[in-house]
């Protein structure tokens, strides 16, 4: 593969890791689990808390700023750490629903940073395509996982994006409904794993395109933050899949722990 | 390097110094807690305070027998001259993680005993046992049947709270406990408050690590003539851990499983205050539930209250935040449709009062939410420039309980700090609907 036919997906993963900074950033300026670590944790006042949390929120989006230069990589991995950051305090704050897996859920944020440095090389690229192969399955894996035990957001985005559209459900079934969503995802996770294909990578990349749509449809515009925060999930499938099609041809699909 | 042999004297001591000051330290912050007997008693409850409670405790090794004895007279803890026994309690050993295990609190189980057909407005003293041990007596009063009027206290939040350290949640946690000891006060001079509502968050988890401690200091809400104060729960976010629902359980009620958390309480003749589990999917059949019971209850009682934890109305937090936009766009349009006549919120760490709200604007015959969460936890500060805490709202930042009371004429609620001082005030009379 040359530099030009990959110019594409790094473009588009150096677009991508702005928009979700952009989501890091509007979610560190409104109070975030940094903030609530700070304070509650060690004992921070309030108000130095928020201006911490609102001055690494500005540091984020220099990154950001300096993550879209193509010339320039060394930004992208220090977004990353700080991604991998929150998920580790998110995990170790908790309050929230199945906040104790955030390390595994939250993997796209920070594997999507630390792989495109390894793709930007053409010595260490095999390495970001195995890093973004984790990142899917992973992301799949825990979100079946939540699923099938019922997780309470993911009931209320079926039951309201439903009604939104007109065919109320009932709650037995939106969660009967989770029951197969999340054998479905924990099925792309392995297949991810073990024989990566287009078909899987197309399905992985519609799927998290309709959990956004389901949240905008399910509370409005308000889920805009979440969505941004959640867009590295959307990226990996989308760029491994590019890359495929770029390739024309399964060049991936050892398993990742031959890497 | 040759040392002299004063050098090595000295040496020698401070080395021996540094020994023992390191082992001292190790033996101070490693020492578990050694606890035997049973203690930890509580009274939680559920649908009927007039008729219907569960007595909890823990022990502290496995027993096979364990026994609640109870009579409408004191029989000074003489187990033989108890009228009535529970022997059917519901015993486990309470889960430890490894964090609880390095935390040093001791391994306790868990002791449920579920008393039904009691007498309304009756005095009932109690002792538990476990094996051989046996707790002092104390005694609770059951609510009444017919009354037209109710106290009560009313507030959330009590992790953490002190100096330093924070983070493990031990001791000392020093506002909590001075809270807890505000409301014996309170208690103590107000005899008819029916129970503590709480609004959740108990502690940073329902690990054992922090339960321990939460239950212990929960003893300091006995009065000095031992009335235990009862309790009726609510989940929070913190709440999540398998100790909660170990710790916490609410016996026989009618939601579809006593792992909801949600219910309706009876006070009196004339209100009823209905608990509401942000903690799970809050539309479905918890939005369908509240909508039964509203119809249910709106228009036969006078007062009509909710009690959550996760605020539609965040007087510190993000209010665009997906977290409180959920319960805003799903309860408070079925809050406004029945004119619940007072919303009682927790998880912000502030206190707030705010104007009356209808279909999420300020309206003269709206909804007026209130708390945010003051039994001990450390304060944030409010956003001073929210619309809904504009007088004759209000917002603070201060640890606080509420005490509240409901008559035929008035809803009455005093917002009460560690000092004592009355922090907010509010009263309102019945709707007429
Ligand atoms: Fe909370």
């Amino acid at each position: 593969m040359n530099k030009t036919t990959l110019f594409e997906p790094l473009m588009f993963g150096r677009i991508s890791i702005f928009i979700y900074v952009v989501g890091l950033y509007l979610s560190l300026n409104s109070g975030s689990v940094l903030g609530s670590v700070l304070f509650m944790d060690y004992g921070v006042p309030v108000d130095q808390s928020k201006q911490i949390e609102k001055t690494i929120a500005a540091i984020f989006l220099i990154l950001g700023f300096i993550s879209l230069m193509p010339k320039i990589w060394y930004g992208i991995p220090l977004v990353g750490i700080g991604a991998f950051i929150l998920a580790y305090l998110t995990q170790d704050f908790g309050g929230g629903f199945f906040t104790k897996w955030s390390l595994i859920s939250h993997s796209p944020r920070y594997l999507l940073p630390f792989g495109l440095v390894f793709l930007t090389f053409e010595n260490t690229k095999k390495v970001g395509i195995q890093l973004f192969r984790v990142g899917v399955v992973l992301v799949f894996f825990i979100h079946g996982l939540e699923s099938l035990q019922s997780h309470p957001y993911f009931a209320e985005y079926i039951l309201n994006s439903f009604e939104y559209v007109g065919i109320p459900v009932h709650e037995d079934q939106a969660l009967l409904m989770m029951k197969i969503i999340g054998g479905i995802d924990i099925l792309v996770a392995a297949l991810v794993l073990f024989s990566p294909s287009v078909f899987i990578y197309a399905w992985a990349s519609f799927w998290v395109l309709i959990t956004f749509v389901i949240r905008f449809l399910s509370f409005g515009w308000l889920m805009h933050k979440e969505v941004l925060l959640r867009w590295p999930n959307l990226v990996l499938p989308l760029i491994l899949l590019s890359i495929m099609l770029i390739e024309g041809k399964k060049k991936n699909n050892e398993s990742v722990f031959q890497t | 390097m040759i040392l002299s042999n004063r050098q090595k004297k000295y040496s020698l001591i401070i080395v021996f110094l540094l020994a023992a000051g390191v082992s001292g330290a190790w033996a101070i912050y490693g020492a578990e807690i050694k606890d035997s007997g049973v203690k930890h008693l509580r009274v939680v409850f559920t649908e009927d305070p007039s008729s219907h409670a569960i007595v909890s405790w823990t022990s502290f090794s496995r027993t096979q027998e364990n026994i609640l004895y109870f009579d409408t007279v004191s029989r000074d803890a003489e187990l033989s001259r108890y009228n009535f026994e529970q022997k059917e309690v519901r015993s486990g050993k309470i889960t430890m993680t490894s964090m609880d295990k390095s935390e040093g609190v001791p391994e306790g189980f868990y002791n449920h005993a579920e008393i039904n057909k009691l007498e309304a407005g009756k005095k009932y003293y109690f002792v538990v046992k476990s094996g051989d041990s046996v707790s002092k007596e104390h005694y609770f009063i059951t609510g009444s049947r017919n009354s037209t009027s109710s106290k009560f206290l009313w507030g959330g939040d009590s992790r953490l709270g002190g100096e330093k350290p924070r983070y493990a949640g031990r001791t000392p946690h020093t506002d909590r406990q001075n809270m807890n000891k505000r409301m014996r006060i309170l208690f103590e001079s107000n005899p008819d408050i029916i129970a503590l509502f709480h609004g959740a968050d108990y502690g940073s988890t329902a690990n054992w690590r922090h339960l321990y401690w939460w239950f212990e200091d929960h003893q300091l809400t006995t009065t000095k003539d031992n009335r235990i104060l009862p309790l009726v729960i609510s989940k929070g976010n913190h709440d999540e851990a398998i100790g909660f629902l170990e710790n916490f359980w609410l016996g026989d009620i009618s939601s579809e499983n006593v792992n909801s958390y949600y219910y309706t309480t009876l006070l009196g003749e004339d209100a009823v205050i209905i608990t509401l589990n942000t903690e799970t999917i809050i539309g479905g059949k918890q939005k369908e539930w509240l909508i039964d019971e509203l119809e249910k209850y709106r228009h036969s009682k006078r007062w009509v209250l909710v009690n959550y934890h996760r605020p539609a109305y965040p007087a510190t937090k993000d209010f665009y935040d997906f977290t409180f936009a959920r319960v805003r766009q799903t309860w408070t349009p079925i809050f406004d449709k029945y004119l619940v006549d007072l919303a009682l919120e927790s998880d912000g760490h502030v206190l707030k009062r705010t104007v009356p709200i209808l279909e999420g604007k300020e309206n003269k015959d709206g909804i007026v939410y209130i708390g945010e969460g003051g039994l001990g936890v450390p304060q944030r500060k409010v956003d001073p420039t929210l619309w809904f805490i504009q007088p004759p709202g209000m917002g603070g930042s201060t640890n606080h309980v509420h005490l509240i009371s409901l008559t035929t004429e008035e809803l009455k609620l005093q917002a009460i700090d560690e000092n004592g001082k009355v922090v907010d005030e509010y009263s309102r009379q019945p709707r007429k609907l």
